[in-house]
């Protein structure tokens, strides 16, 4: 695969904070590619490193196969999308469009077009002429879009560019942004804390915390297996459980919980007789009935109902299973004419899940 | 009791002092166009001492010199007061607070030992005293004043613009005359104009290093001052404070201009 940008190793220090620590990252050419993470956890520091705004403390970033280690941020094929869009009051949307153009020497007769074409793309025909106070947070937000990708750079940072807006306005500009890219093809790296927006959006995502990189992967392989304890519970709900590994037997990995349940894990050959063992399961990933479906490897447990909480189209339950462990579980809402399968607070019911869907988890 | 006769003894006071600090000037403007020339006494109202005024060459002679000192001392003290405020504001480094606590230091100093300062030091370099040096000494004050000004409209503007530009392909010098200034320009010309009005009204430190035959307005109202105050004196002093109030009040309209 080839690589637009490349961290190896790289960390960033303020003083005695660790705003990146050990950073290695491999992004292809024309991935949308995701840093989420809480606030704090280093992934705009990240992005301003790879723009060129602060210098790695260790390390190396290479874009398109250089080393930028000398490169001041004009020097660089990047552009970015900043959260406040930082838009220069002074100029006109043209004129903030043009800015980049100007400094690149573009012809005057083919800047015209280029702003053109921009403002098409951004859906803001006829707009050259205004000012950006007299635009609206969505607006301004795409005047930001276009004066970057007017200069059609190999890579486009954005940091947190629908923070600033509404809900509504901000799931549009989500698809808008993710068919944009598509449509354009160049590689896009953005920041976000909303892992939601993430999933949506991302071919990859990389959850950072504390500086660190805790996984990289598709969206798919972030929810369905992380690897660690804080990327299970940032990324969608879990049920979390530990305990203690009783034997490895066959394919599977058998377990007594803190809670004295026993259960069966998928093998993993890391863990011996005796071993602590964390994993997690997704809400969704159980079913309730009277009885388990009976297929091989499913594990069963009888619990009562906690709380209910309806919420039309998925019911929430939360079952008691032991005396201190609890588990969350979504149903999805399966009331037809003439049937009614749903739970009441305190009733007794089988709670069932595959092996499978057990993931576990590292520290 | 409504709220607006409870403050009935605020407003007074407040109104009491507006007159106290308008009164006098009113006065000064109202004899100017006055037909006696000796007393305190209303006569008829006349434009002579106007007349008279701009047909002394001695004071036109003045004015251009005020002019020119304050032109240049205004040029110069913008110029170097913005670039010391913005790298003041832009750069870290051993000492910074100590530079930005010594600032306000020019600005409490009482003029006369300003001037008395400068005048040692020009003594002792050797410097003849003329124009020259008084523009030496209206820059040095003024550049405090510009300073403050222009950190201010620093302080209210978005760091992040300059992060845009050098991203969008601006190296340092080109974000700062395309972004920076830009940003910073109703400040600029709000110093500019502050510093030519304290440039143009100043006395105290211009009497000290102005040495002989270089002579400011001021200068020379002062001298006609002591053959006695005529007319002419209050006209002259007329056109001054008119000159300044308009000046300031357009360098306070563009202060509050938003970013």
């Amino acid at each position: 695969m080839e690589f637009t940008v490349e961290l190896n190793r790289v960390t960033k220090k303020f003083g005695d904070v660790v705003a990146a620590d050990n950073v290695s990252l491999q992004i292809g050419r024309g991935e949308f590619f995701s840093l989420l993470g809480p606030s704090g956890c280093g992934k705009t520091t990240t992005l301003r490193l790879i723009a060129g705004f602060e210098e790695p403390t260790e390390g190396e970033i290479f874009i398109n196969n250089e080393n930028v280690r000398d490169k001041r941020p004009y020097e660089r094929d990047v552009n970015t999308v900043f959260q406040s869009y930082a838009l220069f009051p002074h100029l006109t949307v043209a004129g903030n469009i043009a800015f980049g153009l100007e400094r690149k020497k573009t012809p005057r007769h083919e800047m015209g077009r280029l702003i053109e074409e921009a403002l098409d793309l951004v859906r803001l025909k006829g707009m050259g002429d205004r000012y950006p106070r007299q635009l609206s947070g969505g607006q301004q937000q795409r005047v930001a879009l276009a004066r970057a990708l007017v200069l059609k750079p190999e890579v486009l940072l954005l940091d947190e560019p629908l923070g600033a807006l509404d809900l509504k306005l901000r799931k549009e500009m989500q698809l808008e942004l993710k068919s944009l890219q598509e449509k354009v093809g160049i590689t896009f790296i953005y920041v976000t804390h909303d892992q939601e927006e993430a999933l949506t959006m991302s071919d990859r995502i990389a959850v950072m915390e504390r500086g660190r990189l805790e996984q990289v992967g598709t969206p798919e392989e972030i929810y369905e297996f992380p690897k660690t304890r804080f990327v299970a519970d940032f990324i969608g709900v879990s049920n979390f459980f530990s305990g203690q590994v009783i034997r490895a037997e066959g394919e599977t990995l058998l377990v007594r919980t803190d809670g004295n349940l026993d259960v069966t894990l998928p093998l993993d050959h890391g863990f011996t007789e005796g071993q602590r063992v964390q994993f997690s399961i997704r809400p969704e990933k159980f079913s309730v009935g009277p009885q388990g479906k009976g297929r091989d490897g499913e594990n069963e447990l009888v619990g009562e109902i906690a709380n209910r909480i309806y919420l039309g189209g998925s019911i929430h339950y939360v079952i008691a299973l032991s005396a201190e462990e609890k588990v969350t579980v979504f149903l999805k809402n399966e009331r037809t004419a003439g049937q009614q399968p749903s739970f009441s607070v305190g009733e007794r019911v089988t709670v069932s899940w595959h092996r499978d869907d057990s993931v576990i988890l590292g520290d | 009791m409504k709220r607006g006769d409870y403050l009935k003894p605020l407003d007074w006071f407040t109104s009491a002092g507006y007159l106290f600090l308008y009164l006098p000037i009113c006065i000064l403007i109202a004899f100017s166009f006055n037909t006696s020339r000796f007393s305190v006494v209303w006569e008829r109202f006349t434009w002579e001492w106007y007349g008279r005024l701009i047909r002394d060459p001695l004071v036109l002679d003045a004015l251009k010199n005020s002019v020119i000192v304050a032109i240049v001392a205004m040029i110069l003290s913008t110029i170097i007061g913005t670039l010391t405020a913005y790298g003041l504001y832009r750069y870290r480094f051993r000492g910074k607070s100590v530079f930005d606590g010594i600032l306000f230091l020019p600005i409490v100093t009482p003029e006369i030992v300003v001037g008395i300062s400068l005048v040692i030091f020009f003594v002792m370099i050797k410097y003849n005293l003329g124009l020259t040096t008084i523009i030496i000494a209206h820059v040095a004050f003024d550049i405090p004043f510009v300073m403050l000004i222009v950190r201010a409209r620093l302080q209210g503007m978005d760091r992040t613009l300059e992060e845009a530009s050098m991203d969008l392909g601006a190296d340092e010098w080109t974000t700062f005359f395309k972004v920076t200034i830009p940003q910073l320009l109703p400040g600029i010309i709000a110093a500019a104009l502050l510093a030519f009005t304290l440039s143009f009204d100043d006395f105290v430190i211009t009497f000290f290093v102005a040495g002989v035959g270089a002579t400011t307005l001021p200068l020379k109202i002062y001298s006609m001052v002591r053959l006695g105050v005529s007319p002419k004196i209050n006209a002259l002093s007329a056109l001054i404070v008119l000159f300044s109030i308009s000046l300031i009040t357009v360098a306070d309209r563009l202060q509050r201009m938003r970013v």
